[in-house]
């Protein structure tokens, strides 16, 4: 996870990381949306791919025609 | 000058950002009171003053300049104190300029730090509009809320002066919430002076909307003891609270006692009688008093930070005194090598 940086009318700079957005979930009792664990769930459930001729990601990748040598 | 007109691109200053633009500026020759749309005019042989425009940036009012201000009260802890005399600003009076934002009064007192807005101007005369009606800010306030209050949880930032890193936190807060999935949070600087720089910012780091007094009709929400501010802050917090959103953050500028902030929280826990608190402080024992105080209140701290945080040993103390969690917005993680 990156950093934001604001730099203000005033000489400050906020740093915003893991750690900290960690430390403050935890000392404010800020637990995660459920809108992103409904996204999460969404995606680890998503049927996979059936290889050769089925559809999902790896159908895709194998309908893709060979790289010119 | 008595009564007359203005050219309608005539400079006015933020607070005035919610008044739709005037196809004619006219004035009269009458004493401007808290909110009134004013005229004022920089005399010839002052120096340059900046104020912040409708658009949030810095703008010069250069000598001989006429603007559209406001008058208002300021009771600041750090930077100028001023008021608006009993009866109003008396036209081709001099008053000074008592925030970036453009609220004028008479000044009080006035700290050694530098302020570019503070400069004296002369009272010109209350704008108005069709019909011949004076133009108040509280005009063009958001309208009563439509919806009811929904039950979203609130975060609420308080410090022990100003400058105490409140708005550091809060937009900590926010981005918090933003990176934990909420994905619709509602801004609010509730108490002291409006800068729109300031609230801006919430909306840069992720806030849906932000809010302060001008968007409910006040120029400021001094005076202490004012009439009718706990209506203000209903309005506030009702307006608030009807939109769609997963959390609130509210931003108490100045210190607890100033700015009606007790009025404010009054207001708040009949609606949130728990609201999660950080308080940012410049040091340990202004975090102390700060707690104990909130504590009277039957309020508790959550988190601390701000100065009071800003070496190990001070963050320590901090922590050690108040019983509560510490920790320091602006450095980089391992700097301070003990920063949370």
């Amino acid at each position: 996870m990156g950093c934001l940086v604001l730099v203000g009318g005033k000489p400050q700079t906020l740093k915003i990381d893991a750690e900290t957005v960690q430390a403050i979930a935890k000392f404010l009792g800020i637990e995660r949306s459920d809108q992103v664990t409904a996204i999460s769930m969404a995606i680890s459930s998503r049927p996979r791919g059936r290889g050769k001729g089925g559809s999902g990601r790896s159908a895709a990748r194998s309908t893709r025609r060979p790289r010119k040598e | 000058m008595t009564n007359g007109h203005l050219p309608p691109d005539v400079k006015r200053t933020s607070v005035l950002r919610r008044v739709p633009s005037l196809a004619e500026v006219r004035f009269r020759s009458e004493c401007g009171e808290e909110g009134d749309v004013c005229a004022f005019e920089l005399s010839i042989d002052a120096f340059p003053v900046t104020v912040e425009a409708p658009t949030g940036r810095v703008m010069a009012i250069v000598p001989g300049d006429v603007f559209l201000a406001t008058p208002g009260h300021r009771q600041s802890t750090r930077w100028v104190d001023g008021k608006i005399p009993p009866g109003g600003l008396t036209p081709g009076g001099h008053y000074w300029v008592l925030a970036d934002c453009g609220l004028v009064g008479e000044l009080v007192g006035n700290s050694p730090s530098e302020k570019n807005h503070l400069g004296r101007v002369k009272y010109v005369g209350k704008v108005y509009g069709k019909g011949g009606l004076g133009l108040n800010i509280r005009q063009f306030a958001l309208p009563a809320p439509t919806a009811s209050n929904r039950s979203m949880p609130v975060y609420l930032v308080l410090g022990t002066s100003g400058d105490s890193g409140k708005t550091t936190a809060g937009l900590a807060v926010l981005r918090t919430l933003r990176m934990q999935g909420h994905a619709t949070v509602t801004a609010l600087k509730a108490t002291g002076s409006p800068l729109l720089e300031e609230i801006s910012r919430y909306r840069d780091f992720g806030a849906a909307q932000a809010f302060d007094c001008v968007d409910f009709g006040l120029p400021a929400t001094d005076p202490l003891g004012r009439d009718g501010i706990s209506e203000t802050f209903d309005r506030m917090l009702d307006y608030c609270f009807s939109l769609p959103a997963d959390a609130l953050v509210v931003e108490c500028g100045g210190d607890l006692f100033g700015a009606n902030v007790p009025a404010f929280l009054k207001c708040l826990r009949l609606r949130r009688p728990d609201p999660k608190i950080v308080l940012a402080a410049t040091d340990a024992l202004g975090a102390l008093g700060a707690t104990r105080v909130l504590s009277d209140m039957g309020l508790a701290v959550s988190l601390i930070t701000g100065p009071c945080t800003d070496t190990p040993t001070f963050r320590e103390r901090t922590e050690a005194l108040c019983g509560v969690p510490a920790i320091n917005l602006l450095r980089r993680p391992g700097e301070d090598g003990n920063r949370i």
